[in-house]
């Protein structure tokens, strides 16, 4: 499973655990996800191995 | 057996009292907690907010067979990482994500029908004769005795309403002083405990020797070191953590800290006290309750006040903390604190050989990045650059795309126009829309925009931006926030829509009330460009510089003034900073595209029906019936063309339209609708006045619509107010 790195804290975690879509009008289609961690919201482009 | 402790892990009591076991994963930020709950239970977590809050709760669940938890456990030391034996290997294969995969494995090769049937079976039938285990990941914490952050509060709520059959602590091996004043905490609740050791293998590339066996009998609870995101010995801490739940925890003998220089003595007479007066509101252990009162915790001395005997528990509590406090010449926090850390740096020095000396040549740079005197003045420096470096790229670009257009493109398309579509109005429709619209486009998307989002993507790859709001963190404190509040901002420097939704982690309605109108106040990509794309570029880099100096002001001005309207109390910024590292060209151009794409789905639509309304509205004389009424204001007072007023009305949908429909309004060229004074002017208003149509309704989503008014009708007064002032300033200064 993709697993993604906030820029801003460092923190690794999955999809299904990002936060912060709910109540935006863009409704996940934005390609962003912000991290569960700082809130930090990035493009959604899986860490490389 | 070589290579292992020789102890079986075996409990005495294998009654089950129930086939399900609940345990709840706690451990500080970025210890690996999701990845060990990710490899767990895959994608079958349920992610749910705790009642009443925005902190989201991850559950799942997994089976362990009942082999797996009643037949011995031969622990292994940090040497079988080296050499792992077959027992571990064999363990490991059985991991419930590892079935996942081999069920994937063999869908690629056979088909999927049949084999998830298969597979689905073999779990099910796992299930049936396994025991249960659900699997909590509680938010990350730094402390659970008396927390600050809403996520630690969550934990440590969740720990009192719900507590688990057993707590696994994920502490990281490369920091063991900083984890354990977690897992010392974690230690005062009545809860069993396993701890897991995680990242031993980065502890070792970085010098570092745990010894486990010391650890354990330090802490006097089961050390499983783990690499979680190898899934290395993570069934075997499933196992140990399942035993643990199922004995109730009574092989465990946890040592707890005991506080030194009398404090330990006062700390007892005052848990005495509560335990006299039966008083224990809040389900936790009496030990914790007395800490948190002297520390002032919220939550737990309301609880106390709420009583109708407190008043003689309310004065102990004061006399301790002023005796703690006179006699070590400090606040009791600190002084408590302090005494935590001394002990976990004392177990530290006794389990850990090594200090990881070995500093990497990346951490050195992030040293002079983050230095205390040098950072600021080096951050300032690479922010002008990074401008400078937006500014000149944008030139180039921009020049080149508007020849380009004036030399080719624009002649074909009105001869094509001309000569083949038929209708006037038609003929307007696609001129403006189409050609003067995509102009206008090109003009402000690609140069400034793409070159904008592509340093973010940099600063961001590097783990820059992470330093610059360790940096900032004292400046948010001058406004009133909480340090974290500098992540909203930064992420408002894209765009003001995830800063709105940002403030959500900020902990108090009063700082979400201020970063709210502070966030939509920076200035985003849409409106550096619109900085960059006007003064800049036809006046004076130096215009741009002054343009972000009034927000500056204006930021801090508005910040004062709401501290000193809404006071309240301002928390430190306690975060994670990643490691520096060389960015990487293929995540940078993703990253970019990713954020770049909204400009060409939303807005280049947006603006070819914009300059075909506006073209229309111009040619037939209609556009100064709706421009008129704001005349007075837009050209008496702001000094602009009265056309100015359709750009900044049209520019509510997004904020980069203003612009790009003043290239339709004037034909593809700025400088001949609007002299410099005017961009100034226009640049400074469209920066500040009311956020661009989505924030809106996110604002009013997240805050409400009576304080998105508030906030909308305060930016609008504010732009026009120091539009008007800047006007008749560089009116009086003689600027054209």
């Amino acid at each position: 499973m993709a697993e993604y790195r906030c820029p801003m804290c460092g923190s690794t975690f999955q999809k299904a655990q990002a936060s912060g879509c709910a109540g935006c009008m863009m409704a996940r289609s934005c390609g962003s996800i912000a991290c569960p961690s700082c809130g930090y919201e990035f493009p959604a482009v899986p860490e490389e191995a | 057996m070589s290579g292992h402790r020789k102890r079986k892990y075996r409990h005495r009591h294998q009654v089950l009292e129930t086939e399900s076991v609940r345990i709840a994963l706690v451990g500080q930020p970025n210890v690996g907690k999701s990845v060990i709950f990710n490899q767990w239970t895959g994608l079958g977590a349920i992610v749910s907010n705790y009642p009443g809050t925005t902190v989201e709760i991850l559950e799942g669940t997994v089976y362990l067979s009942k082999n797996d938890v009643f037949s011995p456990i031969w622990l292994p030391t940090v040497k079988d990482w080296e050499s792992p034996s077959e027992e571990i290997i064999k363990l490991e294969d059985a991991t419930p994500d590892s079935e996942g995969d081999r069920f994937r494995r063999r869908r690629g090769r056979r088909g999927f029908g049949r084999h998830f049937r298969k597979w689905k079976k073999d779990t099910e039938f796992e299930a049936e004769k396994g025991i249960r285990l659900d699997i909590v990941d509680l938010p990350g914490s730094y402390t659970i005795v008396s927390p600050t952050a809403e996520d630690e509060k969550v934990t440590l709520r969740y720990l009192q309403q719900n507590p688990p059959d057993v707590i696994i602590n994920i502490i990281d091996a490369t920091n063991l002083p900083r984890n354990l004043l977690l897992t010392l905490a974690l230690l005062e609740f009545d809860i069993p405990l396993v701890v897991c050791l995680n990242q031993i293998d980065l502890a070792q590339r970085m010098g570092i020797e745990v010894d486990i066996g010391a650890l354990e009998n330090l802490l006097g609870v089961p050390v499983i070191p783990t690499i979680a995101i190898h899934g290395k010995n993570l069934k075997l801490l499933l196992r140990v953590a399942a035993k643990t739940a199922i004995s109730k925890g009574r092989e465990q003998h946890p040592r707890r800290l005991l506080f030194p220089d009398g404090i330990e003595a006062k700390l007892r007479r005052l848990e005495q006290k509560l335990e006299n007066m039966q008083l224990c509101p809040l389900n936790l252990p009496l030990r914790i309750v007395s800490q948190q009162l002297l520390e002032e915790y919220a939550e737990c001395a309301l609880c106390i006040e709420l009583r109708h005997d407190q008043e003689e528990a309310v004065q102990l509590v004061q006399k301790v903390r002023d005796e703690i406090e006179s006699e070590f010449d400090n606040d009791v926090v600190l002084v408590l604190g302090e005494k935590r850390l001394d002990y976990a740096s004392y177990i530290t020095e006794q389990v850990q050989k090594g200090k990881g000396e070995r500093v990497p040549f990346t951490e050195r740079i992030s040293t002079v990045l983050t230095h205390r005197k040098f950072g600021l003045p080096i951050a300032l420096l690479i922010l002008i650059g990074s401008l400078l470096f937006i500014f000149a790229m944008g030139a180039i670009f921009s020049a080149t795309i508007g020849e380009f257009w004036e030399a080719f493109i624009n002649p074909m398309a009105e001869f094509l126009i001309t000569t083949y579509v038929p209708w006037p109005i038609l003929q307007i429709i696609l001129f403006y829309g189409l050609v003067l619209g995509i102009q206008g486009w090109l003009f402000i998307a690609i140069p400034y925009v793409a070159t904008f989002y592509i340093l973010l993507s940099i600063m961001e790859d590097t783990g820059y931006l992470a330093r610059i709001a360790f940096l900032l963190d004292a400046f948010m404190h001058r406004l009133g926030l909480h340090g974290r509040a500098i992540i909203p901002m930064l992420t408002g420097m894209g765009c003001n829509v995830p800063g709105v939704l940002g403030n959500r982690i900020l902990n108090t309605k009063r700082e979400r009330w201020i970063a709210g109108f502070l966030v939509v106040l920076v200035p985003c990509s849409a409106q550096l460009a619109i900085i960059l794309g006007t003064v800049a570029l036809y006046g004076s880099i130096i215009f741009a510089f002054i343009i972000y100096g009034i927000i500056l002001s204006v930021m801090i001005g508005l910040g004062a003034l709401l501290q000193h309207t809404l006071p309240g109390p301002s928390y430190g910024l306690v975060m994670e900073i990643p490691p520096l590292r060389a960015p990487r060209l293929t995540q940078i151009l993703k990253k970019t595209w990713i954020r770049f794409r909204e400009f060409v789905y939303i807005a280049l639509p947006l603006i070819i029906i914009g300059g075909a309304i506006l073209g229309v509205l111009l040619e037939f004389g209609y556009l100064y019936f709706i421009i008129n009424p704001a005349t007075p204001l837009v050209v008496g007072w702001l000094g602009l063309p009265p056309e100015a007023a359709a750009a900044l009305i049209y520019g509510i949908l997004r904020k980069e339209l203003t612009v790009e429909l003043l290239v339709v309004l004037a034909g593809g060229s700025i400088e001949t609708f609007m002299t410099i004074r005017q961009m100034f002017v226009f640049a400074i208003v469209t920066t500040i006045y009311i956020p661009c149509i989505a924030t809106i309704a996110v604002l009013g989503r997240e805050y409400g619509w009576k304080y998105t008014l508030v906030l909308a009708a305060t930016t609008i007064t504010l732009a026009l107010l120091l539009g008007g002032i800047v006007n008749w300033l560089l009116l009086g200064l003689g600027l054209p």
